[in-house]
């Protein structure tokens, strides 16, 4: 909605504001550096039309330590983050958006949990704040579409999937290795992914296509869809709790 | 340990310290809300005397927004206490300690993956620091049938245990209720525990002994040194790759 105008929004009036994150970091041999930004740009702009939202433009840079090593991720501090978002959470409230929905689209940002947690807890009912992940691997595994049965971080079939449908002049599958590291994913606070995976990535890109693509970036929108409306339907039923709003 | 001399700290030069975290918070109708604290307390003096670490006083006081509602709890904002562990960790690499070990007590500080990974991404090798809480120990503990419900969150059938163990008299187990909600956990950043469970348990209390609180103990704070000394060992022997000793 960012490419309307001021009058055009007012008219409109929406209630739900949709900020989707990404992040700069390296994708392996055969992804770009892009990948979650581009990611979130699609999602961000398929949840704000299904919701009748106001989309902001999808945020490109959040915190992705975990992959220093390589030129080319680029970071910011967690607590810089949590005061960037919580300064553009309260802009929205100000001018009267109740609703705000974060879609997540580089798994690595560990400070959102509180932050959700921490602004649900201080400013419902006025304000109140969901978030999902374009995670659709579980329905889509069983369903057949997704053919890697464990559970992917970085870089693997599903994400490269999606960006073959998003932007296939960018991926590269001639370059594309397959690994699932034997470590559990609390690692990546102990060292980054290249102590883990030698080639960066975790699951299985060879496996990707453009069709199956576009079957996950249809059925994780509805997710995402979904999760956030029975999110705000739960925030929305509860009344006051002892002194607590939360 | 805090309870030396510096003279006799000097003389040990520990290179491993132990930072104790709990909370104060409600703990249902049976457990003192000190719950949190009292296992941090014990589990942090266990682990210290298996890795012969320095231990710090356990923190009383983190991040539980999530039980808001009844008198009793009380948090800080999870930003400050991002900074009071950084500062705490940062005069303890000063001195010398190369290795620092979180014992977590209450399974709600988020904000700690971002802290962990934020400083070993800075820090390593001169500085190592990892954490443990219930998540290394209770699937070992339900194989071993030491512990015999699942799905326990918060004042169940392990904390109660644990409880008995260290300070029975301020248990109540004629109050005990079992409940698991339904929800998935991440509902906490939507909602106090007390819009999931009327009586701010998740897990199932009655279950629990006293004989069963000690094994729990003993046995989880071997798995805690072990999982500690496993991270520092993973730590240790990266290498400069690229840029980064992360």
């Amino acid at each position: 909605m960012y490419w309307l105008t001021a009058d055009e929004i007012a008219a409109k009036d929406p209630e739900l504001a949709i900020i989707s994150i990404g992040s700069i970091e390296q994708h392996s041999h055969h992804l770009p550096v892009m990948t979650d930004w581009a990611l979130a740009m699609e999602f961000g702009r398929r949840v704000a039309e299904k919701m009748n939202a106001f989309a902001l433009p999808a945020l490109p840079i959040s915190n992705c330590r975990e992959h220093m090593g390589k030129k080319g991720s680029v970071w910011m501090e967690p607590l810089t983050f949590y005061h960037m978002m919580e300064d553009i959470v309260l802009s929205l409230k100000t001018q009267g958006f109740k609703k705000v929905g974060i879609v997540l689209c580089h798994g690595g940002v560990f400070i959102l949990t509180p932050f959700i947690r921490d602004m649900n807890a201080k400013y419902n009912p006025d304000l109140m704040i969901a978030m999902a992940e374009p995670d659709a691997s579980a329905l889509l595994h069983q369903q057949g579409v997704l053919e890697d049965p464990n559970i992917e971080i970085h870089a693997g079939e599903a994400e490269t999937s999606e960006m073959l449908a998003i932007a296939p002049e960018t991926v590269h599958m001639d370059r594309a290795v397959d690994c699932t590291p034997d470590a559990k994913r609390s690692y990546l606070s102990y060292g980054s992914i290249f102590r883990l995976s030698p080639h960066g990535v975790w699951g299985k890109p060879s496996l990707a296509s453009k069709e199956k693509g576009e079957i996950i970036l249809e059925t994780a929108s509805d997710i995402i869809v979904d999760e956030l409306n029975k999110a705000f339907a739960f925030i929305e039923s509860k009344e006051k709790f002892g002194y607590s709003n939360f | 340990v805090y309870w030396m001399t510096a003279d006799e700290i000097t003389e040990k030069n520990p290179e491993t310290a132990i930072i104790p975290v709990g909370s104060l918070e409600q703990h249902g109708p049976h457990l003192p809300v000190m719950t949190d604290w009292a296992i941090a307390m014990e589990l942090g003096h266990r682990v210290g005397e298996k890795l012969d670490a320095f231990v710090l006083p356990a923190l009383p006081i983190s991040t539980c927004r999530e039980h808001m509602g009844k008198k009793g709890s009380v948090w800080m904002e999870p930003l400050t206490f991002y900074h009071v562990m950084e500062d705490i960790i940062m005069s303890l690499k000063t001195q010398g300690f190369r290795k620092v070990g979180i014992v977590q007590a209450h399974g709600g500080i988020f904000i700690m993956t971002p802290l962990v990974r934020d400083l070993n991404a800075k820090y390593n090798p001169d500085l190592m620091v990892a954490v443990v809480d219930s998540s290394a120990a209770t699937p070992t503990l339900l194989q071993e049938g030491i512990l015999q419900t699942r799905g326990e969150i918060h004042a169940g059938e392990s904390e109660t245990a644990r409880m008995l163990a260290i300070a029975p008299d301020s248990v109540h187990m004629e109050r005990a209720v079992d409940y698991i909600p339904s929800e998935p956990r991440s509902y906490l950043n939507y909602g106090s525990i007390f819009r999931l469970s009327p009586d701010g348990v998740w897990g199932n209390p009655t279950a629990a002994s006293q004989e069963q609180g000690e094994r729990i103990l003993s046995r989880t704070a071997s798995l805690y040194a072990d999982a500690l000394c496993e991270a520092f060992t993973f730590m240790e022997k990266k290498e400069a790759f690229g840029y980064s000793c992360f």
